[in-house]
């Protein structure tokens, strides 16, 4: 099993540095390269010069590369153009206020999502199913931006009763910071939850037809308890997979988020590093968030392998 | 000989709805919904009382019922009726498209992967799991960065980002069908491996991957909004229902309303063609959720 775990972490190291490549050849690939787009103002050859001169775009791209890679692996990297801010001191700043958008998200749909999709599997084709599962659909449906305009629109403009954005930092009151994580983190976990729900049902549904649950009953255990207890914890397995899947959707949502709340997080840098046409900065950014995403699926694949006694023993051909 | 595919599958939508009639109920409301849907995008423009860009600053943000402006107007005076009903066909197109583009690519991608296996597999799937760490949002964000955000960076975006699941699918179901006996009896005829893919291996591979090609198409309908709301995407003066969302942020205390219609047609669309996605997956699939 450690051997499968072995091949998980270089696959993911390969991942990752195939996505290394993937970020500075598409900054690269701009037109003109990256250095007429920092010296947009001017068409003066020696500003351009002096710009390729200063970023080091003169040498040869596989150089340029090695250099970049070398400086994403000391933690830097590299310098902002546009704010003259160290991009690893930028990316610092925000993490902490996308983690905690992301992990209030992530909370409130396994609250939502984990008992709807239970009640939903109890008792399959009947109201609360039906109910359930066309409300959660409904919630694949929404497009988060919107949900957040219309949040703003009721609780803020409306109702006076929540803060229409923006964000507070801990040391400005943990009440105030997350009375302006509120309705981010509804809006965001909402899709979640939705998928979230679903995968309960499917796999509580499947867990409640199996052998175990009927034995379950039969040694007269109460049904509560093998509801929630056995059922349930066979069906987190599957859940937890999907879920770890389904990470790249939040991340998406994570942008548009921040943009319609103006949350400071790593979802605006990257957006604002467009707009800007920061190179180093997007290049940080985007690296970022994609090394995020493969170490979270990384985390699920090793999970899943010590938590499913069957991955134990057969290794099938490539990873799925 | 068996039934065509779709008389099969035909029969088995028919069971469905009487095994579980209240959903079946739910696929014929998404289908419907659905096809409305496509017509507005298709005969809208047609009904559409005024252009969609016509300005008028002598009635700028009209409320809905105002005379001739059923839905108001917007911030230059523009019909929102009119501007709904262009946008549909936008933000329609960019989901569709974007899907029927990560499946032409995906499809066969999974399925050589899946036939000839072995370091082929091996280096094709590696490079998905790569593009697979790329979100469509980053890489709209990258195409945006390169050259000027249009609709069709956002529809290449969206596609792209759709071709590592369908890959995945169509490898999956190759790799079970390849080394079944009627495969190796074409293999033993000598025929080549194009025209096993696409003769014996290509029919077998389509349903899966047409009920992830379904629950696809509404997820890439709220991502083209989402890009077109966040610039990314179709560019102002184009009518693109995530477009007028963004522009009517800036309105919202004024006029609610410019707010409120794009996002409800949004929702509505992608939740019919949830509605209808998940329909065809329970009669396509009949292991899954029942």
């Amino acid at each position: 099993m450690s051997w499968l775990i072995t091949r998980r972490v270089v696959i993911a190291v390969v991942t990752l540095l195939l996505a290394t490549i993937v970020v500075f050849g598409a900054v690269h690939a701009l037109p003109g390269g990256p250095a007429t787009a920092l010296s947009a103002d001017s068409t003066d050859p020696a500003a351009l010069a002096a710009t390729m001169q200063r970023y080091g775009f003169n040498q040869p791209l596989p150089l340029q590369y090695v250099r970049w890679l070398g400086e994403v692996l000391s933690g830097q990297l590299g310098t902002s153009p546009i704010t003259d801010i160290p991009v690893a001191t930028q990316l610092e700043q925000r993490i902490p206020i996308t983690l905690e958008l992301g992990v209030l998200s992530l909370l409130f749909a396994v609250a939502l999502g984990v008992p709807a999709g239970v009640a939903a599997a109890v008792r399959p084709g009947r109201v609360t199913d039906w109910v359930a599962s066309t409300v959660a659909l409904g919630g694949l449906s929404l497009p988060h931006f919107w949900f957040g305009i219309l949040g703003i629109l009721i609780f803020a403009v409306h109702l006076h009763v929540l803060p229409s954005g923006g964000f507070v930092p801990l040391s400005g009151g943990i009440g105030e910071n997350l009375l302006h994580m509120v309705m981010p983190m509804i809006v965001l976990g909402t899709g979640l939850a939705a998928v979230i729900m679903r995968q309960t049902r499917a796999a509580m549904i499947e867990a409640l037809g199996a052998d175990f649950v009927r034995t379950a009953r039969a040694k007269g255990m109460r049904e509560w308890q093998v509801i929630w207890i056995h059922a349930l914890g066979n069906s987190l397995i599957t859940v937890i997979t999907v879920v770890g899947l389904q990470l790249g959707g939040l991340i998406a949502g994570v942008v548009t988020v921040e943009e319609v709340f103006n949350i400071p997080g790593i979802g605006q840098l990257t957006l604002d590093s467009v707009y800007q046409r920061d190179y180093p900065t997007l290049q940080g950014a985007v690296l970022l968030i994609a090394a995020g995403y493969i170490i979270v699926n990384l985390l699920t694949d090793v999970c899943y392998t010590l938590v499913n006694p069957r991955l134990r023993v057969t290794v099938t051909g490539g990873a799925t | 000989m068996p039934a065509p595919v779709s008389a099969r599958a035909a029969a088995r939508i028919v069971r469905a709805a009487r095994v579980r009639p209240r959903f079946a109920t739910l696929a014929v409301v998404g289908a419907v919904g659905s096809l409305i849907v496509v017509l507005v995008a298709i005969f809208g423009p047609l009904a559409a009382p005024y252009n969609p860009n016509a300005v008028s600053f002598n009635l700028v943000l009209a409320p809905p019922g105002t005379a001739h402006h059923l839905l108001g107007t917007d911030q230059l005076g523009r019909d929102v009726l009119s501007r709904m009903l262009y946008g549909a066909r936008t933000t329609l197109a960019a989901g569709i498209v974007s899907t029927l583009l990560g499946t032409a690519v995906g499809l066969p991608y999974g399925m050589i992967a899946g036939y000839f296996r072995g370091p082929v597999d091996m280096l094709l799937m590696r490079i998905a799991d790569v593009m697979l760490a790329f979100p469509f949002l980053l890489l709209a964000v990258g195409l945006a960065a390169i050259s000027q955000p249009t609709l069709w960076t956002a529809v290449l975006a969206l596609g792209v980002a759709q071709v590592p699941a369908i890959a995945r699918i169509a490898r999956g179901a190759t790799l079970e069908i390849r080394d079944l006996e009627y495969v190796q009896a074409a293999l033993v005829n000598g025929e080549s491996d194009l025209t096993i893919l696409r003769r014996q291996i290509l029919p077998n591979v389509l349903r899966p991957v047409t009920v992830q090609t379904t629950v696809a198409i509404p997820t890439s309908i709220v991502g083209a909004s989402i890009l077109a709301f966040l610039g990314l995407g179709v560019q102002p003066p184009t009518a693109d229902w995530g477009g007028m969302l963004a522009q009517a942020q800036q309105y919202l205390y004024q006029s609610p309303w410019l707010g409120v219609f794009p996002g409800v047609a949004i929702f509505l669309t992608a939740f019919c063609f949830n509605l209808l996605g998940d329909g065809i997956t329970d009669a396509l699939n009949p292991r899954g959720r029942r």
